[in-house]
């Protein structure tokens, strides 16, 4: 046999479908399967070697954690009294904001009504003001409506009762008065 | 031409079915058992390091924070020195009795009746008690102590009043009828 007989054929003889199982097996194992296997490998060890940094850099911000924890602990009781100051600063604005001053309101009472006009009792009860006076005359209730009106003292006025004395022709009148709250708040 | 496409693909398929079912096989199988544990520990181990790293930026600002406010609340003493006056804790008991006559005094009023109620929680914080007093003095002084009660820096609220021109002890004096609710904070309890 010349070498001229000898014929070299690059392309399988058979296709992969025409060899046996074993052999389909054999071939897809040094082939694709080879690549595989070298794939998952290659996962495994970087995912196990990257476990080394990953666990150091755990280690070092859990020391870091534990050395902060230990430079805050002088500081837990100044914490304590510093939130209980806080809140106590909150509690003394809302208790400011809510607070209701009557001296205001009691003092625009007596200088709206005029000089002839007695204030018998003055009482503050409950946001409500009740004002008992003695008036020489109608038109002194009048004038003291007017002069409330034109302040814009009160949000309501109640006439709780009325009286006049014929012989001294004065007026006992007691009134409930709701106050505006521009002058009831601070 | 429609007939020799077919042929290409038919082939095409008849060779590559049994690999790429194997491949497949083969991918799921590594996958779950070999790749899929490696994945989820490793992403486990970054969750950990970044929930670490959190905690440490946040302690690491608390310990700024809390030596910047220790700072600052050391020079502003004074302004807490005042608070603790204004609203004061429950461990002062004769402080309501103190604060209310020696502010009558300075106002030339006499207090001729004092009595207290027990103290009544408001909130989780606060507690009250109620002063009713019976002050003596002139209109004008008596006004001023409860413009001065209004005013005062300590925490209280005028909560009845009663003004009466017939009551009077004698000539130009007169008594009012005042109910002062005073308020106090919580105790500080140290473990």
């Amino acid at each position: 046999m010349s070498l001229r007989d000898h014929i070299i054929n690059l392309i399988p003889e058979r296709s992969l479908e025409e060899y046996t199982t074993s052999r389909k097996i054999y071939l897809w194992s040094i082939g694709i399967g080879r690549l595989m296997i070298i794939l998952t490998e290659l996962t495994a060890v970087s995912v196990w070697l990257s476990r080394f940094q990953l666990d150091h850099q755990i280690t070092t911000t859990s020391k870091s954690i534990e050395q902060k924890i230990e430079d805050l602990k002088p500081y837990y009781e100044f914490e304590k009294l510093f939130r209980h100051e806080e809140s106590k600063l909150a509690a003394f604005y809302e208790l400011n904001k809510s607070k209701i001053i009557y001296t205001k309101l009691i003092k625009e009472v007596s200088n709206t009504i005029s000089f002839d006009t007695v204030i018998n009792t003055l009482s503050v009860s409950n946001g409500k003001l009740n004002l008992t006076t003695k008036l020489p005359s109608a038109l002194s209730f009048a004038i003291m409506l007017e002069g409330f009106k034109k302040k814009d003292l009160f949000e309501s006025l109640v006439i709780s009762s009325a009286t006049a004395d014929a012989q001294t022709g004065e007026y006992t009148i007691s009134l409930s008065l709701t106050p505006n709250e521009n002058w009831i708040k601070q | 031409m429609r007939i020799g496409q077919r042929t290409i693909t038919f082939k095409l398929k008849e060779k590559t079915y049994s690999v790429v079912s194997t491949t497949l096989f083969c991918m799921i199988l590594f996958g779950f058992f070999a790749i899929r544990p490696s994945l989820l520990t490793l992403i486990a181990l970054r969750t950990e390091l970044a929930e670490l790293k959190q905690i440490d930026r946040a302690l690491t600002r608390k310990i700024d924070d809390i030596v910047l406010t220790k700072a600052n609340y050391i020079e502003n003493a004074s302004i807490i020195y005042n608070l603790e006056q204004s609203l004061p804790e429950l461990n002062i008991e004769a402080e309501a009795l103190n604060f209310l006559s020696n502010t009558a005094r300075n106002f030339n009023v006499v207090i001729t009746n004092a009595t207290y109620s027990g103290f009544t929680p408001l909130g989780e914080n606060l507690k009250q008690r109620t002063a009713r007093l019976t002050l003596s003095g002139t209109y004008k002084d008596l006004m001023a102590l409860i413009e001065e009660f209004e005013q005062s820096s300590r925490v209280l609220q005028l909560q009845n009043l009663s003004i009466s021109s017939n009551t009077g002890v004698s000539k130009n004096k007169m008594t009012i009828t005042a109910d002062i609710t005073l308020f106090y904070f919580k105790e500080l309890q140290y473990e």
